[in-house]
């Protein structure tokens, strides 16, 4: 991997998103890691993302509120119920009675029910983090980000997320609000990276292979693919075949040598999960070779570790600096 | 996972944990005991829908066979079951094309969160309304949370009942009954901010759709009661799918919670993708010399230490089932192993099955 990893950090904005269950929490939190090495300020935001972050990091819970943590980077959790109560409140001066409409459910029907509304307050977010701070000044105190890295939707929501802003620049015809989603719209498309979260087998790599082209499709730029959790050659070099020729009684025979007693069905049953390691390892090369036709791609290890914490993600972002 | 005498099996889990796989799984079970079985699943992978022969469109039908036993399975269409719905309880062909002409209707599905997992719920009890199943297994709409499920009719009604969206919404409606009256100048505030980020012409479609929906509201709400009385009839059983993480196990553990006070039935908890550990070890140093010998003692060397890393992942898989078993000791866990390949056909589906077998 050495050196001709593609750089991830070049944007203002890296969007991380995947299938469920690949691992894009962790990835995301390697990034915001990785990032922090080189990069001042950093925030690594959840969208909706109900504490994932929080507890992979083990910290206390952010809520809407930025929280410094010891690994370099802030972290903050985005919802589209508190990105709209803080818009109201920074460009109509609406808090209070955002939030007694708040206790009355109101703001939470509003979010839940306009199609895309909820995506487009959490995009405008980003932009409240990045950009809007520089452009309105000090008055709020608040230094705007280098970068923020993004545990994003799932790919199937990824895209009505990504194309929420354009979608109501094309509604909001005049004003302030065009004018902040046309700003919105280009931080996404022009300065925001996207990575793909995948695992090494069919159903991760099918469902990715669909999002790059979609993305493309909607011209977004290419992807960057991580593929995560890849096993590692399970016989070391030339040993391969002998292993694959390997019978049960010789083995029982080989570790009765070293002091070891085996029974034969035991020998057996290691035998059968190396070979199957073995099958699934070079399966996962295909996988990965596909997936490089696609788009760029990184590769990260499966971890052997007896806990996931930020023991994890760490090693995890030395992979993604490389 | 007990069956026996589940007519029904809800099968919940948050996306990513093998929840189809799981219920395709238990249909094949269920198969090989009865007649007619069928599995309504919604948006399934391809390549488990290739491996398995399930169809892919929303609506599509197809019958699965493989060693010796067949079923349906059929593919959940959210915007036909909706249709359907307001066909029955519209009342009159008027406010039916009122509602079906809507746009913000037209994309509820899409957009309003809770209408997949409502539309699941209603299809299934027009399938179990019928006498031609003997056992109908339910892969629950991919969500975030399990719970999501639990929550959705309730989340329906209130959206389509919510009298705080409708005062929302007051400028947008034409023919309200409900005046100005009651409505705060704040509120008003609100409603036009709103208007301004999200755009009149949205808020005037949903404003619209909730008017035309007043009137069958009642008869709706009556209807959801009834499909929560399905789901808590003896002869219903939840299985939960959960991942071998605390993360994912900390939820099936609040769902499983959720379950009884509702007066629902758990017919059972699926770790999914289990690593178990393998009784041959060999200690460290016998590792090392032979990873210093001929081509077979390294490679035996190499399958040694795989031992190794499977035991340290059982280890932390273990770790993270343990607040599970303290909080529910009563309930057993059934474990599937992690499978060397992905599911392929209908015969390594049996697999799967086997182990979920009491």
């Amino acid at each position: 991997m050495a050196g001709s990893n593609p750089d991830l950090f070049d944007r203002t904005v890296l969007v991380v998103s995947g299938k469920g269950g690949v691992g894009k929490t962790v990835v995301a939190a390697a990034c915001a890691r990785a990032a922090a090495r080189r990069r001042p300020r950093v925030i690594l935001a959840e969208v909706e993302g109900r504490d994932g972050l929080a507890r992979l990091l083990r910290v206390p819970s952010p809520g809407f509120e930025e929280r410094r943590t010891n690994f370099g980077h802030s972290i903050l959790s985005i919802t589209g119920r508190d990105a709209l109560l803080e818009y109201l409140w920074l460009f109509f001066r609406m808090k209070a009675l955002a939030r007694s409409l708040q206790r009355a459910k109101v703001v939470e029907a509003t979010t839940e029910a306009i199609p895309g509304f909820r995506d487009v307050m959490a995009a405008g977010k980003l932009y409240e983090l990045t950009g809007w701070r520089s452009v309105s000044g000090s008055s709020s105190g608040r230094v705007p980000y280098d970068l923020v890295v993004l545990d994003a939707p799932p790919t199937g929501q990824l895209l009505p997320f990504l194309q929420s802003a354009s979608a109501y620049r094309d509604l909001i015809r005049g004003g302030r609000p065009h004018r902040q989603l046309v700003a919105i719209d280009r931080l996404v498309r022009e300065d925001s990276r996207i990575v793909l979260v995948a695992a090494p087998e069919e159903m991760s790599v099918a469902e990715t292979l669909e999002t790059v082209q979609a993305l493309g499709e909607t011209g977004f730029p290419a992807p960057v693919i991580v593929v995560n959790q890849l096993l590692p050659p399970p016989f070391p070099h030339g040993a391969r075949a002998a292993g694959l020729r390997l019978e049960a009684s010789a083995l029982v025979e080989m570790l009765s040598r070293e002091g070891v007693h085996a029974e034969a069905d035991e020998a057996e049953e290691l035998l059968r999960m190396i070979r199957d390691l073995d099958a699934r390892h070079h399966e996962e090369r295909r996988l990965v070779q596909r997936l490089a036709k696609a788009a760029p791609v990184l590769e990260l290890p499966y971890l052997f570790t007896p806990s996931f914490g930020p023991a994890e993600v760490e090693t995890l972002s030395r992979g993604i600096a490389a | 996972v007990k069956l026996d005498g589940k007519r029904i099996v809800v099968v919940c889990g948050a996306g990513g944990v093998g929840k189809t796989t799981v219920s395709a799984a238990i249909t094949l079970r269920l198969a090989s005991e009865r007649e007619r079985v069928t599995i309504l699943a919604v948006d399934p992978a391809k390549r488990l829908a290739t491996a398995l022969g399930l169809p892919r469109t929303p609506g599509g039908r197809a019958t699965v066979r493989g060693n010796g036993v067949a079923f349906e399975a059929q593919i959940l269409d959210t915007k036909r079951t909706f249709d359907h719905l307001v066909e029955q309880h519209a009342g009159s062909p008027e406010r039916r094309d009122r509602i079906l002409d809507n746009r913000f209707y037209q994309r509820i599905a899409d957009t309003l969160s809770g209408t997949h997992e409502y539309m699941a719920m209603e299809r299934l009890y027009e399938l179990a309304a019928t006498e031609e199943w003997d056992g109908i297994v339910i892969d629950t709409p991919p969500t975030r949370s399990a719970l999501s499920f639990l929550d959705a009719p309730k989340r329906m009604t209130d959206f389509l009942g919510g009298q705080m969206l409708r005062w929302l919404l007051w400028p947008y409606r034409r023919g309200s009954r409900l005046g100005l009256k009651g409505m705060s100048l704040g509120a008003q505030a609100f409603s036009k901010t709103v208007g301004r980020i999200a755009g009149n012409e949205l808020l005037r479609d949903l404003g619209e759709f909730l008017a035309a929906f007043e009137g069958m509201y009642a008869g709706f709400k009556e209807r959801a009661a009834r499909v929560l009385d399905l789901l808590r009839e003896e002869h219903t059983g939840f299985v939960v799918v959960t991942a071998p993480e605390s993360g994912s196990l900390e939820e099936a553990a609040r769902f499983v919670d959720r379950l009884q006070p509702a007066g629902m039935h758990l017919a059972g908890v699926v770790v999914n993708r289990w690593h178990h550990a393998l009784s041959l070890r060999a200690p460290e140093a016998v590792r090392t010399r032979l990873a210093a010998g001929t081509a077979e003692e390294r490679a035996a060397a190499a399958a040694l230490e795989a031992a190794e890393r499977l035991a340290a992942i059982e280890e932390r898989e273990a770790r993270a089932t343990t607040p599970f078993t303290q909080r529910h000791p009563e309930i057993p866990l059934t474990f599937v192993p992690q499978l060397p390949l992905d599911i392929h056909d209908v015969a390594s589906l049996e697999l799967v099955a086997q182990h979920l077998a009491p």
